[in-house]
Formats: structure tokens, sequence, C-alpha cells
């Protein structure tokens, strides 16, 4: 089978002394004064030529100790893990790169300690610096770039010795939007060309959009290894607890999430997410019509009701958040005791990819009665028409016409 | 196999990673007087003053003469040609122990082959050594002319090398986990410019105590002195012991440094 890289029951552990000291006494007596921390634990894998990998994991899940094991900057405990082909790294931020040397001179020895020659380097060099886009400031000192131009410096120059395995520890998230646009197209090329990346990111839209598979790490094990929608729903899940699945499996909204606020004894029940016709829906068809539907119980009573409904992206940007003093009309009044079922009718103009609802329900000045945060997953289905980085969808539609010269 | 360790450092270092070696050796030497108003020149002059005084000393303060009829230069030419060396020796040993920790992030850096920066500390060194063997040099020819047996200098100084190599090796990766290193070979290069031929002169050295006698002759950088004292100004085998015993310590310390790195290599990335 023609594997680039695979791990076979990786296993590393750190000794941990407390004291420095106990590191010589410790050899000197031969007495055991570490104690182990295992940062991996039986993780296995292999991966074909070709294919992104995101690596997901919460913070000290075990991600950077498996990247610097593939990368060999550590030696695994037990266990094997095997590369094949030159390898290039991004590990941690312009590390390789001098301070004080200016750009240049870091990019010309970034190339050398990747493999090159003095003479390919020298012959690379003008379109690192060109990718890398950091102009005036090449010839300046490396300590005075921006964490965005070190990061695109280090990519430039990783890259620029085309590597046959790539690997990327968070160093692209420090770029603007525009670089990281720039280095995901220059890593599909990669990947087209034979390169095997592995990434770790914590961004679920990255690895969704870009991965043609994904690992999760939890605690040092290989909990999840897949599909990336599948694999991001896991990492989502251990992210925010049994949040995962509000909208799957007959669309049941968890009954308590974490982020819900309640006052005044009101109480909604969980939300569902139906279609049109008032079947249950997992994925939202572009432009098709749906409601949210859920129950609620007065606690007091309240003169004004209003419902309050906002949709945030994964980035956590509001993408649409209605008044609530426009939902119900002015002055509907509701009884302590009272029941109600309420439905929110909306069209999908969302673009495809992954939203969170907030819902809820608020008196006329806003105070909350009844509130839950991201409560509602809506999964967008993906549109042909769309461009994979839309959010919204404004339904354009263009037309022309040939016009005859005045 | 940790034995021949030494081989495949030696092979990384010289071969597949010449370049790099290379480009950093320059730059190192650059940049050990950068931001000084003369540079570069420091390199020769720190080591012109040191020969200066040491020359003075032994020429005019307290003259040595070897044989009846032996020039006052003798002396000086013999103090020069054992401590040269020692002094190169000693500039590499103690700018050892930070070898890696002043380079965290090169060694923790994937691709990164972190055995060429010892050969970088060595090779930073050249310039003072180079200048301070001139001197030795001159002083010698001044003193007693030249000397078939300098034809072997260039022997002591691949033997050198190696050993100067092979202790940057291993004290530089001792010294990422302890740092209390830095402080012990500051000692002992304090210490050893007393226990050896550096600094005693023949005569000297004959009327110490038996004991202090043996310490100096257990001391493999006596041996080291003792040949370039042979090649550079007796001109003959005065010290056949030294022959062999210094090739072999020169070796040996290639050996056990490469060994010791090369043991330790993972372990260096995990302390930093």
């Amino acid at each position: 089978m023609d594997f680039a890289l695979r791990a076979r029951s990786l296993y590393k552990s750190f000794h941990i002394y407390r004291r420095s000291r106990d590191i010589v006494r410790e050899f000197l007596t031969r007495r055991v004064l570490h104690t182990d921390f295992a940062a991996l634990t039986d993780v296995s894998f292999e991966i074909p030529r070709g294919e992104i990998v995101g690596i997901l994991g919460r913070n000290g899940a075990g991600k950077s100790t498996l990247l610097k094991l593939i990368a060999g900057t550590l030696e695994p405990s037990s266990g094997a893990c095997e590369v094949r082909g030159r390898l290039s790294a991004i590990l941690e931020l312009g590390t390789g790169f001098h301070a004080d040397y200016s750009g240049r001179e870091n990019a010309y020895l970034g190339a050398i300690c990747l493999g090159m020659s003095r003479r390919d380097a020298r012959a690379r060099l003008d379109s690192i610096l060109a990718f890398a886009e950091i102009g005036d400031f090449v010839d300046r000192p490396f300590r005075t770039y921006s964490s965005g131009m070190q990061a695109r410096l280090t990519f430039a120059t990783a890259v620029a010795a085309t590597p046959e395995v790539l690997i990327v520890d968070e160093a692209l998230s420090v770029g603007d939007a525009r670089f990281q646009l720039r280095c995901f197209d220059r890593i599909r090329e990669m990947r087209d060309q034979g390169c095997t990346i592995l990434f770790v990111s914590h961004s679920m839209e990255q690895v969704t959009n870009l991965c043609d598979r994904a690992l999760l790490l939890e605690r040092g094990r290989l909990v999840s290894d897949g599909d990336p929608a599948e694999v991001t729903r896991a990492y989502h899940r251990l992210l925010f607890g049994a949040s995962d699945r509000p909208a799957a499996a007959g669309g049941v909204a968890p009954s308590a999430g974490p982020e819900r606020v309640e006052s005044e004894g009101w109480r909604m029940g969980p939300a569902v997410l139906v279609d049109s016709s008032g079947t249950p829906v997992e994925t939202l068809e572009p432009r098709g019509q749906y409601e949210i539907r859920f129950i609620a119980e007065g606690g007091i009573d309240v003169p004004d009701l209003c419902v309050a409904l906002h949709v945030r992206n994964r980035q956590g940007t509001v993408v649409y958040g209605i008044d609530p003093r426009t939902t119900l009309g002015a002055g509907f009044g509701v009884r302590a005791g009272e029941r109600l079922g309420i439905r929110i009718r909306f069209t999908c103009h969302f673009g495809g990819s992954c939203f969170f609802a907030s819902y809820g329900l608020v008196r006329s000045d806003g105070t909350a009665l009844d509130f839950r945060h991201d409560a509602l997953e809506l999964r967008v289905a993906a549109d042909q028409r769309l461009q994979h980085a839309s959010i919204v969808d404004i339904d354009a539609s263009v037309s022309c016409e040939r016009v005859q010269r005045a | 196999m940790h034995a021949l360790a030494f081989i495949k450092i030696l092979r990384s270092v010289l071969g597949r990673h010449a370049e790099l070696t290379y480009e950093l050796s320059r730059r190192e030497i650059a940049e050990r007087y950068a931001g000084s108003a003369l540079g570069a020149v420091w390199a020769v002059i720190t080591p012109l003053v040191t020969m200066a005084v040491y020359v003075g000393l032994f020429a005019f303060v307290f003259p040595v003469r070897l044989g009846v009829d032996g020039s006052p230069w003798e002396g000086a030419a013999l103090i020069l040609a054992g401590l040269v060396p020692w002094l190169a020796f000693v500039d590499v040993a103690t700018r050892a122990p930070m070898v890696f920790v002043a380079q965290r992030s090169l060694v923790r850096q994937v691709v990164f082959p972190i055995e060429v920066l010892p050969a970088r500390a060595v090779a930073a060194s050249l310039v003072p050594w180079a200048v301070g063997t001139a001197v030795s040099l001159a002083v010698a020819l001044l003193a007693g002319g030249p000397k078939a047996t300098m034809l072997l200098l260039p022997l002591l100084w691949l033997l050198q090398g190696a050993a100067m190599f092979g202790t940057c090796l291993l004290v530089a990766s001792v010294g990422a986990g302890m740092r209390d290193l830095r402080e012990v070979v500051a000692i002992v290069a304090n210490l050893g410019l007393y226990a050896g031929p550096m600094l005693l002169l023949p005569p000297t050295i004959a009327s110490l105590p038996a004991p202090a006698q043996w310490l100096i002759a257990l001391n493999p950088f006596s041996h080291m002195a003792w040949c370039y004292h042979d090649a550079v100004v007796l001109g003959e085998f005065a010290h056949p012991v030294s022959w062999l015993a210094f090739p072999a310590f020169a070796i040996a310390a290639l050996a056990a440094g490469a060994a010791v790195f090369d043991r330790l290599r993972f372990a260096i990335a995990e302390v930093l």
C-alpha cells in the first residue's frame, strides 16, 4: 500500500521532574524520581499520498506532540512512526529563524536547512519573498516583523522546498484572511501534486472546507478518524458538551444548553426544526421554507411578550437577527400558567455550511424570560451556485444583453 | 553502534549538511564581533594582545633559557606553542554549554540537523586560533628557525579539531539539561591552565613533587601541548608518549562526544 505516513501504536510519555536536580539524582542513584505524563496513547493511522488531513483536538489533547513525533523532533516512547518522502514542517512560528537576521537571510538559511543547496536556495529566494509579500521588510531584522509577516515568511519558506509531506501546526491561523486563502490554495495545489499535508486547526470551517480527512485527539487518544464533517461534529460535541446533535435525529434541541438564561419561571421546551410539511429535518436545503417550533409555559403574567432569534456562523458573526418587538406585535399579553406553541418561519438564505440559532422569549424592553444561546444547529446543504466561502444567499441572478453603440 | 556514531555525525556535518555548516559558521564568525565599531578586527586584536602579554612575560620578565645557548625567545616560543591550542580549546569549551540552549528555537524545529551547531561553535573559534598560531609560529621562527617537524602541524590541527568538536558535542548535549555545566567548565578551564605544560615550563615541572608530575602526565591537554612543543619549537620527538596519547585522546573525545550526543539527541529537544 502506498502510504506517505504511518503511525503504529504511538505512545509518548514525558518524565516530569519536580526539581531539575532530580534528573541528576535519578541518573546517579537509579531511583525513580519522576512521574510520567502520557501525552499520546496508542495512536495508529495511515495516510496515503496526496491527502489533506486536519487534526482537531482541545488544548493539551496531544496534537503538537503528535506532529513533533511525525516530524522527528521527538522520539516515541513506544510504537513507530514512518514518513516516506521529504518532510517540511511549520511547528512554531518563525522557528529556525534568527531574530536578528533579515527576512532575506532567514529565508535563504531556512531553505538550506530544508535540504536545498546554496544555489537552489539563491535561485528560489525571490519567489519565496514574493509569496510571503513582506515588501520593504525583506532586509529588516526578523524580530521587527508582525506575527502575520512571520507566519507568511515561515510558510513561504517551508513550502518552497517542494516537500512530499508538509506539517503545519496552527501557524496559519496568524496570517490575515487573504494570506490564509492563498495558503489554502497553495496547499490544495500541493495536494494535487501528490504532497500529503497534515495540519492542526481549531477552525472546524477550515477543516471541513480543506481536508479530505480529519483526526480528532482527546487526552492523547485518537477518538475519531474519518470524514471531516463527522469528525468536526464529534469535536463540537467535545467542546460544547452534548449539544452536538441539536438539529439531528428528529431535530430535538438539548433540553438545557450550557448557555441558558431563564427567569421568572418561564420555561421553553426543546426546539424542533421542521420543513414546510411539518417533518423534522437535519439539513436545510437552500431557499427552502422551514420552521423552528417550541412550546413555552408562562411563569408570570407578561403584557408584552416578544420572540427573539439570531443566527451566528462558526466564527461567531451574527448573520441574522430580528428585532423582537416586531415579532408578535405590540402588547401580546400572556397569563401565568398559559401554554404557548411558538413557530418561527424562515426561508433558508444561508450560504452552505453551518450556523447556530439562538432563540428565546423576551419582553419588549429586551429582558429575557427564557433564552438559549447557540442551541440549534442549522446545517445547510452545499449549493452549486455559491462559492464555499459564502455565508448568505442573496439569490443573485445575472443577465446580459447586447447593447447598440449610440 | 554508539561508538561509531561519530562517523554518522561527521558525514552529516561535513557531507550532507556541509553547505549549512558553512553558511552558519560564516555568519557566526561575522556575528561574534557584529555591532562593535571595529567588527572582525577584534578577532585579530584580542588574541594578539593576549599573545603579546605572554611573550613579554616569558621573554623578558621571567626569561627561561632551555639550552645553554638558547635565546630568550625560546621560553616564550614554548609557552605560546602549548598555550595557543589550549586557549582555542577553552574558547570552544566555555561556549559549548550554551550551544543548544542559546539556539532553542532551532533545536526544537523539525528538520534542523542540530549537530551543525557544535560544528559552528568550533568554526567560530578558528579565527582567534589562527591568529594565535601565526604569532606562535612567528616567535618560534625567531627563537630557533624553521623545523622539519612543523610539517606535522596540519595533523595536530586536525586531531585538535576533532577533539574540540567531540568535547563541544558532549558538553553541549549534557549542558542542555544541566545548566550547572557552565560553571564546571569555567572552573576546569581555569585550573587546567596550571595543570600542564601550558604555563609550566620544563624546569618548573621537573621541580614539582611526584604527585603533581603524575597529575600533569594524566592531563590529556598536557600531551596536546607537548606535541605542539615538539612540532613547533623543539623540532624532535622529545615526548614520544604524547604522540600516542594525544591522537588517542582526540579520537576518544570525538567518539565519546558523538555517542553521548546521539543518545541524548531527542532528550535535548525535550528539555529545552
